[in-house]
């Protein structure tokens, strides 16, 4: 007894000489890149599509890279792939119709990859599309890829046993959600969903009954990876893909590791944007965040060359921030993950109410309770800075802080008793506690109310739900304003559950502008997106912009070429290499 | 067995003029073997030292309003300010000032010290609260179960058996939002006390067993002695066996098993605030406290520090306060 | 079958074919299994016999502390055999028992006073004078100090603690006092005082006393009758004379001879009881202390001996060949 609290007494005095050790704290803001904007066009000259891609500096072959992760990639079958690891590792494995010309910086161009182009729209109207297939790329027997093959990739997304992956192609060939009994695919094996034709051996036309202007974009997700039909194995193709880029799978222990290695048919003069550096890369499954950025900053052996795929955890962002050796190991950038304080305008019908809140919240704080720049960086347009053509503006500017007097103004004396529907999650209790605060500073009464973390999602996707307030994030699946605001804000699109539009947003001109820049050539729309995006906080204020996640990665010293995508936040691996 | 030598269950007989017992007062009085504990307790330092420091818990948790406005800052103040650009607290020692004595937490930047205090309060009403209940659930159910035995018993068993079954986690888990649903609907606010209340109602229903299952084994063990037979020979009633005969004689087990569930319930408010299931952010926790400050164990160790000192000097006091008293109640125990 | 008042000519305590059969694994334990015995108001009977042989149980059968599976007791009057709590309770306090173990008959966490009054209490008796004032006179009675009335058992000696057991049971001022191995469990010195004080209650107070007991001389030195107990049942009643000098079973005959200075017989002092009582559970057929008899014949086994008094006297034996002498070497079969 005596014993125990002995044992007791001295663990705390260790504890507290130890904590009057360390120095004072004395702030320091972090440096993070917010000012950034893409530059992304649609590359309609075909030499920007060429290969071979530009060498990186300081880049050499040889060595094998790794990639540290704690949850393994489920499948690598390039027609059901939709996380962002998977959709980061298929390019190394398979080629697309177009693809993204990245600097990590916001400077974006879709080039084409399989295709000459990223597409012709044939008659002007979004309708018709013929893609050039290139000639010279090879699959992993030495192969080429043709339309056919191509063709048969998009058909067999339409197989509901191998569902997961995007569905945009599927949906807008036979114009339904319900694409995959629209068109059956394990009956028609042999030929092409309708809409979809190869007129010869490299050329692939789709037509649309409607206009589908963002047609480039969507077939640069791995929808469109080319398959041999002979070398579809169904569920299994995602143990063993058939590669048709410059790496292919040689191991794969489900739920350890994916080894690749150099695919020698791959030729680099016919690919825009790969790389063939390492030897091979090696995704190794299992250490936790902490763990994976602890090894990689220790940087002992292999983890020389390895890179910790999710962000540096909360608990060490202070300690690698603050370690000016690390910062050449450090990526730090902005992503295209973008945070609304959603406001159901089913329910709070008052623009000024939705003002107030616009001009209350304290971006400064909630970026604190998140955990720095590090983990976020404020935004106050509806579409992420990321998204090509991206504007900055402020409709309600109120300072880093907010303007609680502003929005007492705008109240008017009227005290809105709003109820803010939160996950039950810990960081998200934290970010509702911290709402209610700055809100009821400005003149709100917030009600939080828990919503258990795994449900929260198909809640607030129901018309009707009880909330007036809850925390949204959307990442778009390529950075054009298409791929956003209509998703989001189209009233036309809210049905009884699975809405995108959780703002519950309907105004008849808006969904009028829509329709009207849907139908622009894409390169046009961009300036009137931006446009748009202001137009409607300034005269409805459907939401509260918040933040942009951020990528805050770490790797080892010798790991080289890593860089966050501008189109998923996350990091790309086509000019990964391993320096001497 | 009516050859077998006596076997009492007080260790010394005192002398037929009870000369060699503890002191007595000049009327004559004996002491009962309640006020022997309580001299026993007296005597023991361990005893004195964890029971003032209860005290002082117990105090400073009343007197937490009173605090509250001496120190000026609440339990839900901000000083975001006082923050950096990682939302860690500016300063030494996790922002320690005589304004903030412990500091300030990471990211929302309430002050330590006064959730602290708060947390103190929630944690040992709902422990006090839950251990109180369970006692009463248990004694009731243990003593009808032991006394009268028959189908009565097999029923207590049996539903001792299936509280023991039932999966503590998955209800604590479960529970809580669907009567949080039924009471309050969707959007009315849920006062803190309903969570409070909920947490202790789940701590009462699967912290019983143990204590019913010890008091049946006493009561059974009781109903064989031959003063329970000696008041049935005289005609007793229920009533009289059970609370005159048989409830001050299990006074001892049910303040030792009082004492090992009031920090059980402490740890465990924590163990559930720390997985997520417990009271809400907005109720000050020791478990979220501690919850949330592991992540800083690196960065802001005093986060992690001052919650987990004050929960673990807690947990101490109550333990060897309780070791204290089990000792003196039953000297026999004592190491 | 009587619920009238109780008939003062009649005994005070009447048992006829008391049976109790506890059930265990392996059938029922036959641990008092056909008493007939009566108990006359200030009388005093002695019940003696081996661990084991029920005379314990008798005595919890008589307070009905155990409900008899049969036959029946009748005190002053009224059949107790089955009868409830309610119908037991105005009996109760004319009807006491006093324990084996001092200890465990007293509860730890009262002061003796309350245990003393407790029979008064929950019998709602408000005696003249006030509880105290007879939880006073009791004390005294049995020769403790009063102003102890205060103390917690724990702070007396085994012989007080059985003067607190005593007082309590006299509390009622009981008509019958059942005490089941009284001194039993305490030091020998201390064992004279309590039969002493036993003896006095008996003649002061005029109550009428069942002292179960191993001990012969305890036994002799208090009863006015004896009934000697084996496996359950009496083999043998009577005066106490008549038990001590002339014994007419063999098995109270081997019981005093194993008690040096209490029976002074013959030849059949020589008597030694060999091997262990049989089991309750399977009582030998016929005679039930056949088995370890060293008269035992054929008729012993198949016939079961009846309790019979003989020379129209109080003692009754239970014996196919009872008799203070050594029996003829040759078995006389003429007499089955």
């Amino acid at each position: 007894m005596r014993q125990r609290a002995a044992v007791a007494v001295g663990g705390a005095f260790v504890l507290v000489s130890a904590l009057s050790a360390c120095s004072a704290n004395t702030g320091g803001e972090p440096q993070v890149d917010t000012g950034r904007q893409a530059t992304g066009v649609i590359a309609t000259d075909p030499r920007d599509s060429a290969g071979p891609a530009p060498e990186v500096a300081g880049a050499r072959r040889g060595g094998t890279f790794t990639i540290l992760r704690e949850t393994p990639i489920s499948h690598l079958d390039p027609q059901r792939t939709y996380s962002f690891a998977g959709l980061m590792t298929v390019p190394l494995i398979a080629r697309t119709l177009t693809t993204w010309k990245d600097d990590g910086e916001g400077n974006l161009r879709l080039v084409g990859d399989l295709a000459e182009t990223p597409g012709r729209d044939v008659d002007d109207d979004c309708k018709v599309w013929e893609f050039r297939v290139r000639d010279g790329v090879r699959f992993e027997d030495g192969r080429p890829v043709t339309a056919r093959e191509i063709g048969y990739g998009i058909a067999r997304s339409f197989d509901p046993d191998l569902a997961g992956g995007p569905t945009y192609l599927q949906e807008w060939l036979v114009d339904t959600p319900q694409y995959d009994t629209a068109w059956d695919f394990q009956a028609n094996r042999t030929s092409l969903p309708p809409g979809l034709t190869t007129p010869d051996d490299r050329t692939l036309r789709f037509e649309f009954a409607r206009p589908r202007c963002d047609l480039p974009f969507a077939v640069s997700l791995p929808t469109t990876a080319p398959l041999p039909s002979d070398r579809d194995t169904g569920v299994d193709l995602g143990n063993a893909p058939f590669s048709s880029g410059p790496y292919k799978v040689t191991r794969y222990r489900a739920g350890v590791e994916i080894v690749m290695e150099r695919n020698e048919h791959w030729d680099a003069t016919t690919d825009p944007v790969r790389h063939q550096y390492p030897d091979r890369f090696v995704w190794s499954f299992g250490p936790t965040p902490d763990a994976a950025a602890n090894r990689v900053i220790a940087d002992n052996g292999a983890d020389q060359s390895a890179l910790s795929w999710d962000y540096v955890p909360a608990s060490l962002i202070a300690r690698v921030a603050g370690d000016a050796g690390l910062r050449a190991r450090t990526i730090l950038s902005p992503t295209p993950s973008a945070n609304h304080l959603v406001i159901n305008n089913a329910r709070v019908t008052d623009l000024r109410v939705r003002q107030a809140l616009n001009h209350a919240i304290d971006r400064e704080g909630l970026v604190k309770v998140l955990g720095g720049r590090h983990v976020a960086v404020p935004m106050t347009t509806l579409m992420p800075p990321a998204t090509i053509g991206h504007r900055t503006y402020d409709a309600y500017p109120a300072g880093p802080d907010g303007d609680p007097d502003k929005a007492r103004e705008l109240l008017g004396g009227q005290r809105p008793e709003l109820v803010l529907g939160a996950a039950d999650s810990s960081l998200e209790q934290q970010v509702a506690t911290q709402l209610k605060g700055n809100l009821e500073r400005a003149g709100f009464t917030i009600t939080i109310r828990n919503i258990p973390d795994d449900a929260k999602l198909d809640e607030i996707k129901k018309s009707g739900n009880p909330w007036d307030l809850y925390l949204g994030s959307w990442a778009a699946d390529w950075p054009s304003g298409a791929s956003i605001l209509p998703v989001l804000y189209d009233g036309r699109t809210i049905r009884a559950q699975g809405n995108s539009n959780h703002a519950y947003f309907n105004d008849p001109a808006i969904n009028a502008e829509f329709d009207r820049i849907l139908t622009l050539p894409p390169t046009e729309q961009s300036r009137q997106w931006a446009e748009l995006d202001e137009r409607i906080m300034e005269e409805h204020a459907p939401v509260v912009p918040l933040y942009v996640d951020v990528a805050y990665l770490v790797h080892g010293a010798k790991a080289g070429g890593i860089f966050v995508s501008s189109v998923f936040g996350s990091p790309a691996l086509v000019d990964a290499h391993v320096k001497p | 067995m009516s050859l077998s030598p006596a076997a009492g269950p007080v260790p010394a007989a005192i002398g037929s003029g009870g000369t060699a017992g503890p002191p007595r007062d000049r009327r004559g009085a004996g002491h009962s073997p309640g006020r022997l504990a309580w001299l026993r307790l007296r005597a023991d330092r361990t005893a004195l030292a964890s029971g003032a420091a209860l005290v002082l818990f117990l105090l400073v948790a009343l007197a937490a309003p009173l605090i509250e406005l001496t120190y000026g800052i609440g339990p839900r103040d901000q000083f975001q300010d006082r923050l950096d650009g990682f939302g860690l607290p500016l300063g030494r020692a996790g922002g320690v000032s005589g304004e903030h004595f412990f500091g300030l937490e990471p990211r929302l930047g309430r002050d330590i010290f006064i959730r602290l205090v708060y947390g103190l309060r929630t944690s040992l009403f709902v422990a006090l609260a839950a251990a109180v209940l369970t006692s009463v659930i248990g004694v009731v159910l243990g003593t009808l179960a032991g006394y009268l035995g028959g189908w009565l018993d097999a029923v207590v068993t049996w539903i001792t058996d299936l509280t023991l079954a039932l999966p503590f986690l998955v209800v604590a888990l479960v529970l809580p939002p669907m009567l949080t649903l039924r009471f309050y609907g969707q959007r009315d606010t849920v006062p803190a006390a309903f969570g409070v209340g909920v947490l202790i109602v789940i701590f009462a229903v699967f912290g019983w067993t143990g204590t019913a299952r010890l008091i049946r084994g006493q009561v059974i063990a009781l109903r064989e002695r031959e003063f329970v037979a000696a008041a049935r020979a005289s005609g007793a009633g229920p009533w009289h066996m059970l609370f005159r005969e048989l409830l001050p004689n299990l006074r001892a087990p049910i303040l030792v098993s009082f004492s090992l569930t009031v920090p059980q319930f402490v740890t465990g408010e924590a163990a559930l605030s720390f997985i997520g299931v417990g009271l809400t952010e907005e109720t000050p926790s020791f478990g979220r406290m501690i919850y949330q400050s592991l992540e800083y164990l690196q960065t802001d160790p005093a986060f992690v520090l001052f919650p987990g000192v004050v929960i673990f000097a807690l947990v101490l006091a109550v333990n060897l306060f309780g070791d204290a008293l089990r000792d003196a109640l039953d000297p026999k125990s004592a190491g | 079958m009587t619920d009238g008042p109780a008939d003062e000519a009649g005994p005070l305590l009447r048992v006829r074919g008391l049976t109790k059969h506890f059930p265990v694994r392996g059938g029922p334990v036959r641990a008092v299994d056909g008493l007939d015995f009566e108990v006359r108001a200030g009388e005093t009977l002695g019940l003696v016999g081996e661990s084991g042989c029920g005379k314990s149980t008798t005595g919890r059968l008589l307070v009905r502390l155990l409900e008899p599976t049969g036959g029946s007791i009748e005190f002053a009057g009224h059949d107790l055999t089955h009868a409830g709590r309610r119908h037991l309770r105005p009996l109760r306090g004319q009807l006491q028992i006093i324990f084996q173990d001092p200890y465990a008959s007293l509860n730890p966490r009262h002061p003796v006073g309350r245990i003393i009054a407790m029979p008064l209490r929950v019998n709602r008796i408000d005696p003249p004078g006030g509880t105290r004032a007879r939880v006073r006179e009791l004390m005294e009675r049995v020769g403790l100090n009063p102003e102890h009335h205060n103390r917690y058992p724990h702070e007396f000696s085994g012989g007080q603690r059985q003067r607190v057991g005593i007082a309590r049971a006299l509390a009622t001022e009981p008509r019958l006092v059942v005490a089941d191995e009284p001194v039993s469990a305490l030091d020998v010195s201390i064992q004279a005082q309590v039969v002493n004080l036993l003896r006095r209650l008996h003649r002061d107070l005029g109550l009428a006393l069942v002292l179960i007991s191993h001990d012969l001389a305890v036994v002799r030195h208090l009863c006015q009758r004896v009934a000697v107990m084996y496996l359950g049942r009496i083999v043998e009643i009577g005066d106490r004379d008549d038990i001590y000098h002339r014994p007419q079973h063999p098995y109270t005959r081997a019981l005093l001879a194993a008690v040096p200075h209490v029976g002074q017989f013959g030849p059949a002092g020589r008597l030694r009881l060999t091997g262990e009582a049989p089991t309750p559970l399977d009582p030998p057929s016929g005679c039930r202390f056949r088995t370890r008899c060293p008269r035992a014949r054929e008729r012993c086994a198949v016939e079961e001996p009846a309790l019979v008094r003989r020379d129209g006297g109080g003692q009754a034996t239970a014996c196919h060949f009872p008799g203070p002498d050594p029996l003829p070497a040759e078995p006389v079969r003429a007499m089955a």
